[in-house]
């Protein structure tokens, strides 16, 4: 017991010192998996959800619910497929430019563009409903309005709710999203660990992990404030 | 004689408004329905409609490309793997291992979740905080990684793993029925249940379980498909289902190995996985549709007798 977290087994050096040399790798795969999840599903759920029952509605309904079944590594291995072993555009594997960071961060992203696509669709559904919505479309004020600053603020604070409990499963689908693509961050560390029988290390990975997950849940909390100037944080 | 004929009108009665009720199903559950079945049925099937033994190597047709008919009436209708075994019959053997690991998991992990949260909603107390607790523990540790780990140090067998997702998974079903535990107790029935002396674990069972039902259903749909595409990762990461026994993730992670020579191998086991999951996708979102009227609304379909 001396409080820090070990040393590696294999490695011969401080399990932290491991874990923190490969994060910066993860968070910038999902940072990228995040740009791309909100640049993708906010606009497909408000397109939807301003025209329920027509087409458009029916494709991003039907396309979210096929993202949201496939398995994201088997997605990653067809995107290598085609653009990496048919039309040759890009790495398949690696880090370091941004072409490197494309088909892992889509890969990454999938599910969770499925999942905010669906979720802020049936909000904004429900919201666009409220007496409020009906009174700035009453008082004249465009579309544009009415949808962004009226509908869609008052929609994000379940949607960011959902979020915050899926900071779990964005770790997870990294770890596997790193595997397909041997991207150099604590997914295929922890991989690498467990095959190595490199119990410390693979501890000290879990236990950031969890650290993560409650740090940022903390500071979505912190954000409902911004989103919401009705919410008070009191300790 | 009378209660004869009231029999035999209600079972009439009922199989018109079953008749009525299938043509008003949404298309969603149809086709969500319809794949599963297909998957059940290949995979319990598997013996009897498998052109070849899932195990049976030959070298000799090594990574063989698709193909109906070989002069020695051996065939491969959708290729051959890296020892020459039949990718059908491997992927058709697979799905049983999928679906029972799925399956099997899902029903341990609801039954204890459901348990532990009708404990938690009917009897609060110091019981409702340790259960939250520990369960808001569970959920602070990422799903794959918390598995991956555990697996490791356990060995990765079939048992394990499905102990290893039960284990991981009640924390969804234990917070789902805890909050509708916590409305439906405030009820005359259940008030009145309790009145007339039944016994705690009686009014949970009788009177509770029974309301909470479909949304467990709904859930368990949802559970089912993420389990099933977590142990295809596993197995696919290699600590999963191990060689040789087939199972659709181990499939895709030897095909990987062969992606520029043999696209076969990892199209194939993929699309298995993708089918079943969104089968089992569109049957939940059909129930939902079903049971739940708030999201009925944002349907087209409706439940309401005409």
């Amino acid at each position: 017991m001396r409080g820090d977290l070990g040393t590696s087994i294999r490695f011969g050096i401080p399990t932290l010192d491991l874990v923190f040399r490969h994060l910066p790798a993860t968070i910038e795969l999902a940072f990228a998996a995040l740009v791309v999840t909100i640049a993708i599903a906010m606009p497909a759920a408000v397109l939807s959800a301003l025209h329920p029952g027509s087409i458009v509605d029916y494709v991003v309904r039907v396309t979210a619910l096929a993202g949201q079944s496939i398995p994201g590594y088997w997605l990653g291995m067809i995107l290598i497929l085609v653009f990496a072993v048919q039309l040759r555009l890009l790495p398949t594997s690696g880090r370091g430019t941004l072409a490197h960071l494309l088909m892992p961060s889509v890969t990454l992203a999938a599910y969770f563009v499925a999942l905010l696509a669906r979720m802020t669709r049936s909000v904004l559904l429900e919201v666009l409903e409220e007496d409020y919505v009906r009174t700035a479309r009453a008082k004249g004020l465009a579309q544009r309005a009415v949808v962004l600053r009226h509908a869609l603020s008052n929609a994000l604070i379940p949607v960011v709710t959902l979020l915050g409990l899926q900071i779990g499963t964005i770790l997870g689908g990294a770890v596997i999203t790193e595997a397909v693509f041997a991207w150099p961050g604590i997914g295929s560390l922890a991989i690498q660990a467990i095959f190595n029988r490199d119990y410390p290390l693979v501890q000290a990975i879990v236990l950031i992990s969890a650290v993560i997950f409650v740090v940022i849940n903390y500071c979505l909390d912190a954000l409902y404030c911004f989103l919401d100037p009705r919410i008070r944080l009191r300790g | 004689m009378d209660s004869e004929i009231a029999l035999a009108r209600t079972e009439v009665m009922s199989r018109a408004s079953v008749g009525l009720r299938w043509r008003k199903l949404p298309p969603g559950l149809l086709v969500g329905g319809g794949l599963v079945v297909l998957v059940v049925l290949s995979a319990a099937l598997a013996p009897w409609i498998a052109p070849a033994d899932p195990l049976d190597a030959d070298i000799q047709f090594r990574l063989h490309h698709p193909s109906w008919q070989l002069e020695d009436g051996r065939r491969f209708p959708i290729g051959a793997d890296a020892q020459g075994r039949d990718v059908l019959s491997r992927i058709l053997y697979g799905g049983r291992i999928s679906l029972f690991v799925g399956v099997t998991s899902v029903l341990i992990g609801g039954l204890v979740g459901v348990g532990l949260g009708l404990v938690s909603g009917y009897l609060g107390g110091r019981w409702d905080d340790v259960i939250m607790r520990v369960g808001d523990v569970q959920l602070a540790f990422p799903f794959v990684l918390l598995a991956m780990a555990v697996i490791a140090a356990l060995g990765p067998s079939i048992p394990n793993i499905i102990a290893v997702f039960a284990l991981t998974g009640w924390v969804a079903y234990t917070r789902l029925v805890r909050g509708q535990v916590l409305t439906l107790r405030e009820l005359a029935y259940v008030e009145a249940a309790r009145a007339l002396g039944y016994s705690p674990i009686v009014v949970m069972l009788r009177h509770v379980l029974p309301n909470v039902v479909s949304p467990i259903l709904v859930l368990a749909s949802f559970e089912l498909a993420r389990m099933i595409i977590l142990e295809s990762a596993l197995s696919f990461l290699g600590i999963g289902v191990q060689a040789p026994t087939p199972s659709w993730g181990n499939m895709l992670g030897e095909g990987r190995d062969y992606m520029r020579t043999a696209w076969w191998l990892s199209v194939f086991p993929g699309s298995a996985i993708m089918l079943a999951v969104l089968g089992v996708n569109l049957l939940g979102d059909g129930l939902r549709d079903l049971v739940d009227p708030r999201s009925r609304r944002t349907s087209t379909f409706r439940i309401t007798p005409s």
